[in-house]
This record gives C-alpha cells, sequence and structure tokens, in this order.
C-alpha cells in the first residue's frame, strides 16, 4: 500500500495542469442583393442559437471553440446561392482533454445571425447540440431542423415576412419547444420527436390555415393554442391518451373546437404517439 | 530486508516519475498544425518575430497560406482612393484602410482592417490577433473574418505530452482497478485454489512455464476438437455454441487464476508479513505487491508515452514479464487442476515412500471414536499404521 501511495503522490505532483486554449472567430459576409438565399447550418455538439440581424450581412457567425474543435468553416455558391455554414468538429484524439463536460477546451458556443433583406430557406443540423432558433423576423420559406440527443427552442415573437411552405421539425431525444408557431405562416408544420416531449405554443398572428402531423415515440405532445383559432385535433396511438382542456368537445374520435366551423383560422392536427400523452389546451 | 526492498522500489517509483515529466515536455514530433503545402521560408522585409507571426498564421486553417505567398508591409498602412493593389495583402503590426481597391485579400495579423465606402477587397478581409475586420461601408466580395488569436505554430508540447501521459496513467490504474477488484474475489471464494497454485509455482518455476506455453500452443486445437466431437451427433451441433463459450471462460478462469497466483508467489516472496496479520491479510498483501511489481513496466510506459520509441521499449518488456508470469501461472494452475490438488500429487495419488518410512495415517472420523457405531457400520477395521507399501 505504501507502494501504491508513493505511485499516487508521485504522479499528481509531476503533472503540471493543461493549457486550454479557447479562440473566438467573427466571420460575416455582405449581403449583396435580395436574391433568395438556402442557408445549411452545421453543428455537432455545444450550443447553437440563430437571430435575425439588420446589418447589411447576408450572415453574422461568431463561433466560440476549444482546441478539441477544428475551425469553423463556411461555403458560399454565389451561382446557387447556398450557404453552408459548418462549427468546428470534434478533433479525434482529443477526448483526454475535452472529457470534462466544465472543461473550456471542450466546449463550442456558435451564434449565427441571418439578415432580414432576404428570403432564406434555412436548415439546421445540430446532432448533439442545444439549439435556440429565434427566428422572429427572418424571412423563411421554409425551415428544417434536425436534432440528436440534445433539446431544441424555436421560436417565432413576430409575424414571418414571408410565406412559409413547410415547417419541419424532426427531432430525436432532447424534445423542442415551439412558441408563437402562429407567426411562423406556414400551411404545413411535421414534427417528429422520438423521446423527447413536444410543446406547441400556437400562439401569433395567424392569416392562414396549417395542418400539423406530430409523431412521437415515447415522449408527449402539449399543445397550448389561443381561442381565436379552430383547432381540430385526431390523435392515434397505441397506449397515449387525450385530455383536453377549454370549449373542446369530441365527435366521432376527434377532437374539436366549439368555435372551429366558424374561426377564420382552422388548424388541423394529427398526433401519432406510440406512449406519449397528448394534452391540448385552449384559452 | 523486505521493508527496504519495498521504499528502494518507492523511491525508483519517484524517479521514473520525475523522469517522466522533462521527457512528457519535449516536441510532439507528429504536430496536428503542420502543413506541410503551405512555405515556410522566411519573410523577408519583417522582423524575426513578426516572421514567426505571420508563419503562425499560415497554418491557421482560417488564414490560410495566404498569410506567406502575399506582399507584406509593417505598420499601420492606408491604399489610398485611386490606388489598386493586385494580390494579396499582408499588414504585420499595424492597422491596414482601404479607400482604394485591393484584387485579392487583406490581411492584418496583429492589427485591424477597415474598408471604407469607395473600398473595395475582391477576397476576403481577415484579421487575426488583437484587431477587427471592419466594412461599414465598403465592399468585400468574399468574407470578413476576425480571429481573436492564431493557432499555437506547434500545439504547446507539454499539452500534447501531459495528455497522452495521463490517458496512459488512466488506462493504466483502470486495469489495475479491475485486476484488484478480480484478486479481491478469487482470495474470497477460492484463496486456497490460489495459495496452491501458487505453491505450485514456486516449487518449479521453469516447468511451469514450459507447461503453460504447451497449454497456450494446444488452445485453438483442443477448442476445434471438442467442436468436431460435438458435431458428430444432432444434440451436440446445437451445443457447439454452449461449448465455446464454456471452454472461454474456463481458459479466463485459469488464466487469472494462474495470473494472480503469479503475482501473489512474486509478492509473497518481496513483502514481509507484518506481525499480527492474519492468514488472508498477509495473502493479500502478498498479492497487491506482487501486482504492483507487475505493473511496474506498465506504469513506466505509461509515464514515457510521450515519447514514442521509449514508450514501446518498455511496453515490450512490460508485454514480456506479464505473458511470462501469466504463462508460469497457467501452467501451474494445469497441474494442480485449478488449485483443487497439490501440486506434488495432481492426480490424487500418492507416491510410494520409501521403503521405511511412516505414512501418515488419517485422523478417525467421528464414527470410530463412539462406543457404538452412528452409522449402523459395525465389521470394519479400524486403520493402523504400516511400513512402506502403497495405499
Amino acid at each position: 500500500m505504501k507502494l501504491l501511495s508513493a505511485f499516487v503522490v508521485a504522479a499528481l505532483t509531476a503533472l503540471p495542469a493543461a493549457a486550454q486554449h479557447v479562440r473566438t472567430l467573427e466571420s460575416a459576409r455582405m449581403l449583396k442583393d435580395s436574391t433568395p438565399v438556402a442557408v445549411r447550418l452545421l453543428l455537432g455538439t455545444g450550443t447553437l442559437s440563430v437571430g435575425a440581424s439588420d446589418a447589411p450581412y447576408l450572415y453574422r457567425s461568431i463561433a466560440r471553440f476549444g482546441d478539441s474543435y477544428s475551425a469553423p468553416t463556411s461555403i458560399w455558391n454565389a451561382a446557387q446561392h447556398t450557404l453552408t455554414l459548418t462549427s468546428g468538429q470534434r478533433s479525434a484524439g482529443s477526448a483526454s482533454a475535452g472529457d470534462d463536460p466544465a472543461d473550456d477546451e471542450s466546449t463550442q458556443d456558435w451564434r449565427v445571425q441571418l439578415t432580414r433583406r432576404a428570403p432564406l430557406e434555412l436548415s439546421i443540423d445540430a446532432t448533439a447540440a442545444d439549439a435556440t432558433l429565434d427566428l422572429t423576423g427572418l424571412p423563411l420559406r421554409r425551415f428544417a431542423l434536425n436534432t440528436g440527443a440534445a433539446a431544441a427552442t424555436v421560436r417565432f415573437d413576430a409575424p414571418n415576412p414571408e410565406s412559409m411552405s413547410v415547417f419541419d421539425a424532426n427531432v430525436g431525444a432532447g424534445g423542442l419547444k415551439l412558441i408563437g408557431l402562429g407567426n411562423a405562416g406556414a400551411s404545413e408544420a411535421r414534427i417528429a420527436g422520438d423521446i423527447g416531449e413536444v410543446a406547441l405554443d400556437l400562439g401569433g398572428r395567424w392569416v392562414r390555415d396549417m395542418q400539423i402531423v406530430v409523431t412521437s415515440a415515447i415522449g408527449g405532445v402539449r399543445i397550448t393554442a389561443p381561442p381565436t383559432i379552430g383547432i381540430e385535433l385526431q390523435s392515434s396511438g397505441l397506449l397515449g391518451r387525450v385530455t383536453v382542456d377549454g370549449d373542446i368537445s369530441k365527435d366521432d374520435g376527434v377532437w374539436r373546437s366549439r368555435n372551429f366551423g366558424d374561426a377564420a383560422v382552422k388548424v388541423r392536427i394529427a398526433v401519432k404517439s406510440m406512449f406519449g400523452k397528448v394534452e391540448l389546451t385552449q384559452r | 530486508m523486505h521493508r527496504l526492498i519495498i521504499r528502494s522500489l518507492a523511491c525508483l517509483a519517484g524517479v521514473l516519475v520525475i523522469a517522466a515529466g522533462p521527457l512528457s515536455a519535449q516536441p510532439n514530433a507528429t504536430s496536428p498544425t503542420t502543413d506541410s503545402a503551405c512555405p515556410s521560408t522566411t519573410i523577408p522585409g519583417v522582423s524575426a518575430a513578426q516572421s514567426e507571426l505571420v508563419l503562425r498564421a499560415s497554418r491557421d486553417p482560417i488564414i490560410g497560406c495566404a498569410a506567406v505567398t502575399a506582399t507584406h508591409r509593417v505598420g499601420d498602412q492606408t491604399i489610398a482612393a485611386n490606388d489598386t493593389i493586385r494580390g494579396n495583402l499582408v499588414v504585420v503590426d499595424g492597422t491596414l484602410r482601404v479607400t482604394g481597391t485591393i484584387i485579392g485579400s487583406a490581411i492584418a495579423i496583429n492589427g485591424a482592417i477597415v474598408i471604407d465606402s469607395s473600398g473595395h477587397v475582391t477576397g476576403d478581409v481577415v484579421s487575426a490577433e488583437h484587431g477587427a475586420a471592419i466594412a461599414p461601408s465598403g465592399r468585400v466580395d468574399g468574407e470578413l473574418r476576425t480571429l481573436d488569436a492564431v493557432q499555437p505554430l506547434v500545439r504547446l508540447p507539454q499539452v500534447a505530452g501531459v495528455t497522452s501521459v495521463l490517458t496512459g496513467l488512466k488506462q493504466t490504474a483502470a486495469w489495475f482497478g479491475i485486476l484488484i477488484l478480480l484478486a479481491i474475489g478469487v482470495l474470497t471464494n477460492a484463496g486456497d485454489a490460489m495459495q496452491r497454485v501458487s505453491t505450485a509455482l514456486n516449487a518449479g518455476f521453469g516447468r511451469n512455464v514450459v507447461v503453460g506455453v504447451l497449454a497456450q500452443a494446444a488452445l485453438l486445437p483442443i477448442l476445434a476438437t471438442i467442436c468436431l466431437m460435438l458435431t458428430l451427433t444432432l444434440i451436440g451441433i446445437l451445443l457447439v455454441p454452449f461449448a465455446i463459450v464454456a471452454y472461454v471462460i474456463a481458459v479466463l478462469g485459469l488464466l487469472v487464476l494462474g495470473g494472480l497466483s503469479a503475482a501473489q508467489m512474486l509478492g509473497t516472496g518481496i513483502a514481509a508479513r507484518r506481525p499480527g496479520t492474519t492468514e488472508r491479510g498477509a495473502r493479500l498483501q502478498a498479492l497487491v505487491t506482487g501486482m504492483v511489481l507487475i505493473s511496474l513496466p506498465w506504469l513506466l510506459a505509461a509515464f514515457l508515452a510521450s515519447s514514442p520509441v521509449a514508450a514501446a521499449a518498455v511496453r515490450t518488456l512490460a508485454i514480456g514479464v506479464t505473458w511470462v508470469a501469466v504463462t508460469a501461472g497457467l501452467g501451474a494452475a494445469l497441474r494442480t487442476r485449478g488449485g483443487m490438488r497439490s501440486h506434488d500429487d495432481p492426480w490424487g495419488i500418492r507416491r510410494p515412500a520409501p521403503s521405511g518410512t511412516p505414512l501418515a495415517v488419517a485422523t478417525p472420523k467421528a464414527e470410530w471414536l463412539t462406543p457404538t457405531p452412528i452409522t449402523g457400520v459395525v465389521a470394519v477395521k479400524r486403520p493402523t499404521a504400516t511400513t512402506g507399501g502403497t495405499r
């Protein structure tokens, strides 16, 4: 035992503390015209926040990344008007320096601001990164989100200046919180959540009807709607049950709000949940 | 004497650790930041420090080789409204103000870049090290990049060295911990068996090594034979997977028993038994001491991780030491039938004693000591001591 103790003490005293290097890269590209742009953001791990900007840039990216990550990249195709921004990828063999999530070197924080001045088709792949997406004011024609194990929050605090064709979100185990879907201006929303909870706030200024399809394996689905819109809910699943709160009645297996027939905006929701609980509140 | 040996080993360990410190701080030969495609010549017209900074910047993928191949200027610079610069321009230790045109990229290292309203840069505008790339009203066809710090030319050797050493130490410690847990389990449940194997090892180390080598060579043929024989019948075919699993478990069990017994034997020979220590405590002490001794080369290899040649040499030594110990242990475990028999009587048959030697008499069981037979057997002859002969 003395021998062991000698080893431990000697090892602890002989090793200096590892230095950490965290760098910040700010990049931007000037906006030339208002031609629609297809933007794709790729992120592995870390945190991602997306917002809108009035600056004369197509995008402005601020990435804070440690030595464990490669440098962020951007690919701009002027002919096709496509932009791909990729955050740093975790280097192979860097595990020892970045095992501890609290270690600065192993963190990656990425903030992206996109222009309000050109219509966008935005696609985000955040494998295991917590994503906070404030899409307020962004002229979105199409939106797609793919996440793996991390949570995502998407919000529209103001109406989308453009008309969106499809709002597509595929969230794995982290769950999705969607706020102000009425402001998205989409005609269709497809939301898939495997394990995590899907929380939909249908607030906002509705300008058109919407068809929402929610697929969930285990996680629950929580829907909150304002009383100004008509709601219709069809739920199918194996063990999940539906609870409603508000002026909603069930007819022939379909829940409808009392105002559904007269409402200017009708939102039809189809939930396919295998085990999760479905909650609909209209107040 | 034993205490002296332990202290010497502790001192040796300390020396090895201290010696490994400077070794681990040597530059890593395989730097991830080295880019052979980028020229590494000295930059003309700038100081040595500025040249090194430019070279570092050129290795950074965010800036690239343009930092070296460009035209270099030092200090604050202004590209006038009617001026046109063709090719990449690098400004070191100064601010670059562009009111004219640069057909190429503009790079400021340790300085800022400002593109004025009449300024036009057809490539990228990059500011690295304590600067900013600003284009409030100018025109930039490429990307504006501001990097707060250029990547070090060579990843800090201490970090790489310490990282690899720590990884090696972690792995060694993890294996040591697993083996300690195994050792405690074996000592608790099969302490006597381990003692028999250890005694057998002590009685003839070389013989056990030979048996162990032969056993290792025969492992696969035996397994193949078992599988072949099982396939002769329909039920046997179904049993093949189970037989393989059982065989592997049995072999692993023998290897673990043998290896731990070898460690115990080694520890018994070195560590002094403390007064008042129980038999099991003494065995544990010997076992741990032996395991530490066998782990020493692995630990040394971990400390030398930053020096690939030395680490490989020591690791070869560690593999050799461990293999010899496990092989001898396997041989002893086989000779003692997994510690179930004594090494000098592996088949449970006593050898004929020399003529005239009295044979030991087994202690009579309870039924022989009672006046009335309790088992109902009445006509059995009580054993008596005899001389010579085989029983």
